[in-house]
């Protein structure tokens, strides 16, 4: 089976990365951070996958399948919890703004 | 004929698009959606890396349980309302049927391109069709407890600590605190 080169793949994982990264410094919306904590999570995992795929194409390790699997299911915990926290700081600052969030300052 | 190669190229550089645009769209539910996308591009990835229950985990968690949370929170919170006032006669059904039309071509693509021998269970006859749902459910969970035991527990414990502390968050406000 022909897989692409792996240099693709991390080139792409790194895009991602970077977007998460510009996502997270540039924005001030708390949703969309929890956007790109994700996006960052998403490209963990496909630099995960595409490391442990390297050795033999078209064979994954069956370790990195359940290693991923947990991060997936903590990420979604992660989420849900973050997602909880922006709605509980709008019903009582009425923002959804992290700047404004100064009075959760010492 | 399209080689796994070249859709492996398409895929990844879906992801990298809808993550953008997930980033830089104006409206949130448009972002979020873009979210979406990206997630249903990454488990065609894992799909041709053969990793097919990644990919499976993929579309359940990120495309159909955070997606899903992210929906709750801003329409809780009215964070689209202003953009969706200003968007209303924006064709929006359109790119939206659009998009389930290309991920079901993409789906049927993929699967025909990689046909995964787990796939192939679906069609053979039913192996505990004679038996009762309590063995099935006994096979089931010897497979799990045995063989995925501790990060099974591990992640209980993650899950349970998450929907306490939702719950912690999201509780009504006290008359004292209030």
């Amino acid at each position: 089976m022909t897989t692409m080169p792996v240099q693709y793949y991390l080139l792409g994982a790194f895009a991602l990365i970077t977007i998460g990264f510009y996502c997270l410094i540039t924005r001030r919306n708390m949703i969309r951070l929890v956007i790109a904590i994700d996006i960052l999570s998403n490209a963990a995992h496909l630099m995960f996958i595409v490391f442990s795929s390297s050795a033999k194409p078209g064979f994954t390790q069956p370790l990195a399948h359940a290693l991923v699997i947990i991060s997936m299911a903590m990420d979604g915990c992660v989420v849900a919890v973050a997602l909880a926290l922006v709605m509980l700081a709008y019903r009582r600052y009425g923002t959804r703004d992290v700047r404004q969030l100064r009075k959760l300052r010492w | 004929m399209i080689t796994t190669v070249a859709w492996q190229l398409v895929l990844l550089g879906a992801t990298c698009g809808f993550a953008l645009l997930a980033v830089e769209l104006h409206d949130i539910l448009h972002a979020v959606l873009a979210l979406l996308a990206m997630s249903v591009c990454l488990a065609g990835l894992f799909w041709l890396m053969s990793a097919p229950f990644l990919a499976v985990f993929q579309l359940l968690i990120y495309g159909g349980a955070i997606v899903a949370l992210f929906i709750v929170t801003v329409s809780l919170t009215g964070a689209r309302a202003r953009s969706a006032r200003a968007a209303r006669r924006d064709p929006v059904w359109v790119m939206g049927a659009l998009t389930c039309l290309a991920v079901l071509v993409l789906v049927h693509t993929l699967i025909q391109l990689r046909p995964f021998e787990t796939l192939r269970y679906a069609l053979l006859p039913p192996v505990f069709a004679e038996a009762s749902p309590s063995i099935v459910t006994q096979q089931v969970s010897h497979f799990l407890w045995n063989y995925r035991g501790p990060d099974l527990i591990a992640q209980g414990f993650v899950a349970l600590a998450a929907a306490l502390g939702c719950i912690a968050l999201l509780r009504p406000p006290h008359r004292r605190d209030s």
